[in-house]
């Protein structure tokens, strides 16, 4: 098939899904008893209506594109991340180790190297899977997993052992930074131009990368066939391995940029399911990094505009993870039917 | 049973499958239906049996028009197909596999049922194991059993003979005869192989782009049926004497190796290769053939014993390695482990020729294509391409500097041309002085196309003979455990 | 999932009246909440959710939007003062925030908003002088709530051991365990006239308000040993029941144990042989008199840390923290605690006296030295005599 129609075809995949997840949504808003038309409407300038608005839904973008990017990586040679969220962590937990001894700030140049241990953080983390696997042979769902797991101990220990606040353990999280060590905003937006900047980096590097290069394409040919892969010479663990890293990179970066673009601070729960969404986001794309800036951006969207609903309407705000979960498996089922639409065809 | 066809026409799309069919099926008889790759064969077969739905037309079955076309239906009307990838369930035991569809049985009962069975073929099948684990021949033996099993009426062979030995092609040819003969059964022999079709059929039926082209009773005359077949009268390739120079020395030299397998472990294997000579490896499946191939390709471990490749020793060395030093490896199962199912042709080419080995490609991929004829475009991906083009292009990605190629079943599941045009490729290989070890379930492939045969037999080595002096049916013998060994 | 859809459709059915009612008036003072948790949480929150309503019955007019779940696990992403700017377009004038967590983004969007006035709750920007002028901070006194129950808890105990059921350590839970530990001694020497070393009192800490399975301890582990160790009254810490459930369970196996819940009035419901009764926070009179004061133009910047009403502890309309005696306190018990409670209002007994000496020996209290509210708000330690870790590790 060529390229455009099988373009064509995820696009018309996601519309199917789209119109199918909003019939299910109006669904449950009618049973609620909420008009939904205001809701979708409320929904949606609560993440467009101002600039305001716009620049917060760009700062839930951020992450989101590059955990995606990410997981696009990983999924090249059929790797299911999932410790991803473990990943972000690490990066979260390097950048504030990096920073610690800045209490009394400093440089801004000093953020850059922040950044780098995030990533360096992201991709020990994702090593470690990555080694689980190929050597262990443990799935990388269950290494990821139990990854994660231990990233989430070890935040909380941190956050109330070693670097507590002084006199407390809290869950709200670190000291903050000092001001200096922050990510200038746009002036009055909640949005930074250096995270911007990189998530747009991250995900035209991934573009070209798999599209690209031939290192991209081995890792494509890893994930299509290892038996093959390996009679190539391709050195399929080695490739496994290097995608690993590669991923972990941009989620450990996506990690440190919370730290030092949003929270400024480590909290318990810094990596915000971000890797979680990142995943539904990637199956949402099916895999094809064109789809993933606005699926990401609906789903920011989503996040952010769901605050009106409580506001307005005195809705539950959940409402906006029911629209996810409800996208999410209009997604496979319209797959599921495709299949079962073309089985009798593809028989020959 | 008696059935039918009635004006079948199938289409796909702009594709016409089948045209226009006409054609009825006597209780009692054995038919072989001929026809190269994608002349139709499988789709009237598979509509016979239910998986797929005719365009146009319809199927009779004693008289009557059959109403819904599914598998199950099918088989309760008698229909059974033992196709060329069995539809099996590597999950479940043998035995459990056995039972499926059938009568409720308990464990016992299925047991020495399958093994009454098995015994009348001498299949060697152990109940016990997965069946994800079988080899695709042994997986057919298994299909065939639980189709006779469940006792089908009208029984659709779809390239039987692939994967089991000479003995047990007689054996079978024994059953179906007497299957048709005392029991009425009908006997539908898919093949592109005209000697089978000679040895067996009462009647020919031959497809050819979609249309049947002819229906004849036996005796038959082959340089007709491939008339039919292919049209205009087939160019016979010139007969490669193999006539090289045999004169240098070994290159590879096995002493007394032993191979570990997943299943199983083949002991003491010593031999020598020379320099564009050409080894045939035959033996029933899991006997030793697959092991000793993908030992010399670096992929099993070597446990005891020498390999030694231009006077240096490999055995432990990592494939990589193997690979390095010109040694290739071709599976059998082209698509589950020689290709990339979704990557285009142009991304294989990609993977093959790095652009650092030698600065550019020695065959852009547009040349390969053309020289290997491979009927597709460069963006068709691998999961698109017919069995022969899948071969066609596993062998234009090999690099050009090979010293040692290992082939499994080069031409299985290939029609008579693209099987000739393989084996002229491969010997202009050989003349270029690349060794070449190939196994197949064909013992005249083997018998033409090799300098020496390698006999397995109980998971050993038994017999490493020049081809002149051994007979395809000494070869038979030997694979069966008969006749003395040399 | 089906939880979340039944709960809004509650919601819609209870709250969309109130709404429609409103929107006939003119430009209504609008005031807004930041809860941790769910509103509906039958805990911390709740108490917050339902002092809001609290204030829309006593103010007609005045409007309350709330925003629950703000946590960075609920609201992934979004900053407080990213939703303070929401609550500002909608046209609050003042914002309560209820989490000891806020604490930073509070006193960021505090500066950013001089035009709003901004209460955190349990916060003390106001002491540490850390506080834009804008900023207020109220907090009930729940010491009172934790001696009653630490009071009762001594008079009921059998075997002369009570566990407390810690969550994470900071000073507001240093300080309440104290006070349990207080008004149990207290009990056990002026009422049960024994010695104080004939009493047992043990803090486990859990490490954090509620389970969170594989990092914290798991509470209902924690409650079991108590009880297995011959505990035989637990009062709880933590935002959650695990202590009342698990004293069911033994009672139902035949064993006479007792717990104290926290947090909600309603907290004992469904355990009446054990619950002998909860300590609980009232901020409906605190937010009352700060809508009033910010709608009127006088609210002053402060401190505020809101005891009993001393005539009745349960009064909702004056008093912040209080007492609500279970189905399991016996009577003999209740007309002690009754005596208890007006000896704490007429000041003639009060706990914090000296000398009291924290864990390590030092004195917290001198000999005759009567506690300032300062002390007791960041008390550094434990008490002497009771056991368990007076800091985190």
């Amino acid at each position: 098939m060529l390229p455009a129609a099988r373009l064509g075809l995820s696009l018309g995949r996601l519309a199917a899904s789209l119109f199918l997840s909003l019939v299910f949504t109006t669904l449950i808003l009618l049973i609620a008893g909420a008009p939904p038309i205001d809701t979708f409407i409320i929904l949606f300038a609560g993440g467009l209506g101002s600039v305001a608005k716009l620049a917060q839904t760009m700062s839930v973008w951020i992450p989101l594109v590059l955990c995606s990017s990410a997981l696009l990586l990983a999924f090249a040679p059929g790797l299911w991340n999932i410790g991803i969220e473990g990943q972000i962590i690490l990066g979260a937990i390097f950048a504030t180790g990096f920073l610690r001894p800045f209490a009394e700030g400093g440089s801004p140049l000093i953020l850059v190297g922040a950044l780098l241990a995030g990533m360096i953080g992201g991709s020990l983390w994702a090593y470690i899977a990555g080694v689980l696997k190929t050597w262990g042979r443990v799935h990388e769902i269950f290494g990821g997993l139990g990854l994660n797991f231990v990233a989430l101990g070890l935040t909380l220990w941190l956050i109330f052992g070693p670097w507590r606040r002084p006199g407390v353990a809290s869950m709200s999280g670190t000291e903050p930074l000092h001001p200096s060590l922050w990510l200038q905003e746009f002036k009055g937006l909640s949005l930074n131009p250096v995270s911007l900047a990189l998530a747009l980096v991250a995900i035209g590097l991934v573009i070209y990368l798999l599209r690209s290069t031939r290192w991209g394409l081995s890792l494509k040919a890893v994930g299509q066939n290892p038996d093959a892969a390996l009679l190539f010479g391709l050195k399929p663990n080695k490739r496994i391995l290097e995608s690993m890293l590669a991923c972990g990179a941009l989620a450990g970066l996506a990690g440190a940029l919370q730290v030092v673009g949003v929270y400024h601070r480590l909290l318990p729960a810094i990596s915000s399911n971000y890797g979680y969404t990142a995943l539904l986001v990637t199956m949402l794309a099916s895999f094809r990094p064109q789809l993933i800036p606005p699926i990401c951006f609906f789903f920011a969207l989503l996040n952010v505009g769901s605050i009106q609903l409580p506001l307005q309407l005195k809705l539950d705000s959940s409402l906006s993870g029911v629209i996810q979960g409800v996208l999410v498996l209009s997604v496979f089922l319209v797959h599921g039917l495709e299949g079962r639409f073309r089985l009798g065809r593809k028989k020959e | 049973m008696h059935v039918e066809f009635q004006d079948i026409h199938k289409y796909y799309g702009r594709v016409r499958a089948n045209e226009g069919i006409d054609l009825t099926l006597e209780p009692g008889r054995i038919y072989g239906l001929l026809g190269e790759n994608g002349a139709g064969k499988s789709t009237l077969m598979r509509m016979l049996a239910g998986h797929i739905e005719p365009t146009r037309g319809r199927i009779l079955f004693d008289g009557k028009p059959s109403r819904g076309f599914n598998p199950s239906r099918a088989l309760a009307l008698g229909v059974g197909m033992l196709y060329q990838d069995p539809l099996d369930f590597p999950a479940l035991k043998v035995w459990e596999n056995f039972r499926l569809g059938g009568t409720k049985r308990d464990r016992r009962d299925t047991l020495s049922r399958l093994q009454k069975l098995a015994d009348r073929f001498h299949f060697r099948l152990s109940p016990e194991e997965k069946v994800g684990e079988l080899t695709v021949g042994e997986r057919q033996q298994l299909e065939l059993l639980r189709l006779l099993d469940l006792g089908a009426k009208v029984l659709i062979l779809d390239e039987p003979t692939t994967g089991i030995s000479v003995k047990q092609k007689e054996m079978l040819f024994t059953t179906m005869r007497q299957l048709a003969r005392d029991k009425g059964r009908t006997i539908v022999f898919v093949t592109h192989k005209l000697a089978e079709v000679e040895e067996l059929c009462q009647e020919v039926i031959v497809l050819r782009r979609g249309k049947l082209t002819a229906k004849l009773p036996a005796p038959f005359r082959p340089d007709e049926l491939i008339k039919l077949m292919f049209g205009a009268k087939q160019e016979e390739p010139e007969e490669d004497q193999h006539r090289h120079n045999l004169v240098e020395e070994n290159f590879i030299q096995l002493e007394q190796v032993q191979l570990l397998g997943e299943k199983y472990t083949l002991r003491d294997v010593s031999l020598g290769i020379r320099p564009g000579e050409i080894l045939g490896l035959a033996g029933l499946e899991g006997n030793g053939q697959e092991l000793l191939l993908r030992g010399l390709a670096g992929l099993v471990r070597v446990m005891k014993g020498r390999l030694i490749f231009d006077g240096e020793e490999f055995q432990g060395r990592p494939y990589l390695e193997f690979r390095r030093s010109g040694i290739h490896f071709l599976p059998a199962a082209r698509l589950e482990h020689g290709l990339f199912p979704d990557l285009s042709l142009n991304e294989h080419f990609r993977l093959a020729f790095p652009p650092h080995n030698g600065g550019r490609h020695k065959l852009s991929p547009e040349e390969g294509m053309k020289a290997f004829s491979i009927q597709a475009k460069l963006s068709t991906s691998a999961r698109a391409l017919s069995g022969g083009n899948q071969q066609r292009l596993l062998l234009a990605l090999i690099p050009r500097q090979i010293r040692l190629l290992l082939l499994e079943h080069p031409t299985r599941g290939l029609d008579h041309g693209s099987g000739q045009q393989v084996w002229s490729h491969l010997r202009e290989r050989c003349r270029q002085s690349t060794a070449l070890v190939f196994s197949s379930a064909d013992l005249d492939e083997i018998k033409d196309n090799s300098h020496r045969v390698l006999i397995f037999y109980n998971r050993r080595l038994i017999a490493d003979r020049p081809t002149f002096s051994i007979s395809v049916e000494e070869m038979g013998r030997l694979m069966a455990g008969e006749g003395r060994a040399v | 999932m089906l939880p979340r859809i039944l709960r809004l459709s509650l919601v819609l059915l209870f709250i969309l009246p109130f709404g429609c009612a409103k929107k006939a008036e003119e430009k209504p003072f609008t005031f807004g909440l930041l809860l941790v948790g769910p509103y509906n949480d039958r805990g911390w929150s709740q108490a917050h959710y339902d002092a809001g309503l609290y204030v829309e019955r006593k103010l007609p007019g005045v409007k309350m939007i709330y925003l629950d779940k703000v946590n960075p696990a609920d609201r992934p992403g979004l900053t407080l003062p990213q939703l303070v700017d929401d609550l500002a377009s909608k046209g609050v004038r003042l914002i309560i925030a209820n989490s000891d967590d806020m604490k930073d983004g509070v006193r960021e969007a505090a500066k950013q908003h001089p035009e709003i006035t901004f209460i955190h709750v349990s916060g003390d920007d106001v002491i540490t002088g850390r506080a834009p002028a804008n900023l207020g901070n109220i907090m009930g006194r729940m010491e009172y709530g934790k001696m009653m129950a630490g009071f009762v808890a001594a008079l009921t105990t059998k075997t002369g051991k009570i566990g407390y059921l810690g969550p994470l350590i900071n000073e507001e839970t240093r300080r309440l365990a104290a006070s349990a530990y207080l008004g149990a001694s207290y009990a056990w020497q002026k009422i049960r006239k024994k010695p104080l070393k004939e009493l047992k009192f043990k803090v486990s800490w859990i490490g954090f308000w509620f389970n969170i399975p594989g990092v914290t301890a798991d509470p209902t582990q924690v409650a079991n040993r108590f009880y297995d160790g011959g505990f035989d009254v637990v009062i709880s810490g933590i935002d959650t029941t695990e202590a009342v459930v698990v004293a069911t369970q033994k009672r139902k196996a035949g064993r006479e144990v007792w717990a104290i819940p926290y947090d909600y009035k309603g907290a004992c419901e469904g355990a009446d042989e054990v619950c002998l009764g909860v300590p609980y926070f009232n901020w409906g009179p605190a937010y009352l008199a700060k809508v009033k004061a910010v709608k009127d133009g006088n609210w002053k910047q402060g401190w505020e840390w809101n005891g009993p009403d001393w005539n009745d502890i349960n009064n909702e309309d004056t008093s912040a923290v209080g007492f609500f005696n279970g189905p399991a306190i016996s009577n003999e018990v209740a007309e002690e605690l009754a005596g208890f409670v007006t000896g704490l209002a007429t000041g003639e007994i009060n706990v914090f006296q000296g000398p009291i000496f924290y864990q390590d020996g030092s004195p917290f209290l001198l000999a005759g030295e009567t506690a300032t509210d300062e002390k007791i708000w960041y008390m550094s330690q434990l008490l002497q005599g009771m056991e368990g870790a007076s800091s985190p590790k």
